[in-house]
């Protein structure tokens, strides 16, 4: 009877602690506003305080499926794949339809944080890319993507 | 009816459709393609040419100006003693910062440049190459050896650019500059004055350059 009432608990608790659901967005029709971002030197010359950031500027005309999760509650997270080497810091500025953020190579954000409301997204952010340039030694392909989290 | 999409592990959502449970979701990721910093190097002996100031992100920019640094040795000073050498270098100020640093009416001549580059790769030099003799219009001769600078510079409280005498038919090394670094010196020439010589104008050249790998 104890292991019962011990089986009926743990059942419990399970249905209790049940996690929102995350899934990866489709983005296909995502398009960047040049084939390569060039990364420049904030600063032409050395500074004598050591400043050697480079940074570059695209603009990403974003689309995103969301027909799955029509009218349910929601939060969209855009990511940044880890980077080799140096770490790299991605900001951005969107139209309204997105939240503006950071991020880092590796990490996440919260863009989004509602009730879906069209089965397509649509919105352009400007992206703004920054690193050490002493560090950023080769070309890269960064790979960013969104995750949807739901309730079940 | 319509299947909602995978939960993550995607991968692990692929698997199940190869085995025709499920299809598997169209997921994708936008791909930003990035460059590096471009390499560059700077060198400025003298006039130079830039936009703005570095340090603000000013650009610089060629300057075909030579400058010249000159001893005018009266004849009954000829082989009487070293002479300071003027120059017609009229640079001032640093072009990193603006700051006045040189004094170019009391010889001194503005060295400068930097060198940036991403990675690791090893540093630049800074060399000078020199011909064996200075030379008159009649082919007479004083050794390019007899010439000698010091280093200095307003506020700058160690040579950069390390006193030295030009060696005279080869090609010297003055400075290794160090990755994502700036350099400045104010150089000030003198003629060591200690030899008999012809009368007339010796000139020659002294070429600077500033090589990274």
């Amino acid at each position: 009877m104890k292991r019962l009432l011990a089986l009926a608990l743990l059942a419990g608790f399970f249905s209790g602690a049940v996690q929102a659901a995350i899934y990866r967005v489709d983005d296909t029709g995502t398009v960047v506003s040049q084939p390569v971002t060039p990364m420049k030197w904030r600063q032409v010359a050395p500074s004598r305080g050591g400043d050697n950031t480079v940074e570059g500027q695209l603009n990403v005309a974003l689309r995103l499926n969301l027909a799955s999760w029509l009218n349910r509650p929601a939060r969209i997270y855009m990511l940044l794949a880890p980077t080799e080497g140096e770490q790299l810091q991605a900001t951005w500025r969107t139209q309204g339809r997105l939240m503006p953020g950071a991020l880092r190579s590796g990490g996440r954000t919260l863009v989004y944080d509602g009730l879906v409301r069209d089965a397509i997204l649509t919105e352009t952010i400007q992206l703004n890319l920054v690193a050490d340039g002493r560090l950023l030694t080769r070309a890269q392909s960064l790979q960013f993507y969104f995750e949807i989290e739901v309730s079940p | 009816m319509r299947l909602p999409p995978l939960p993550y592990p995607p991968a692990a959502a692929c698997v199940l459709a190869l085995s025709g449970l499920l299809g598997c979701s169209a997921a994708q990721a936008y791909l930003v393609n990035i460059g590096t910093g471009t390499r560059a190097l700077y060198l400025q002996v003298g006039t130079g040419t830039f936009t703005g100031f570095y340090s603000t992100g000013g650009t610089p920019g060629d300057n075909p100006t030579i400058n010249t640094v000159t001893a005018n040795v009266a004849a009954g000073a000829i082989g009487g003693g070293a002479q300071t050498m003027s120059t017609n270098s009229p640079v001032t100020n640093s072009p990193y910062d603006n700051f006045a640093f040189c004094t170019p009416t009391t010889g001194q001549v503005y060295v400068g440049g930097f060198y940036r580059t991403p990675g690791t790769a090893a540093n630049a030099t800074l060399s000078v190459t020199t011909p064996l003799n200075l030379l008159n219009a009649s082919s007479d001769t004083i050794p390019f050896s007899t010439i000698s600078w010091v280093s200095g510079g307003a506020q700058d409280t160690s040579a950069t650019i390390p006193p030295g005498t030009f060696a005279g038919g080869t090609t010297q090394t003055l400075l290794t500059v160090g990755r994502n670094s700036w350099f400045e010196s104010c150089l000030t020439f003198s003629y060591a004055n200690a030899q008999l010589a012809p009368a007339g104008t010796f000139t020659g050249r002294a070429t600077y350059q500033l090589v990274a790998p």
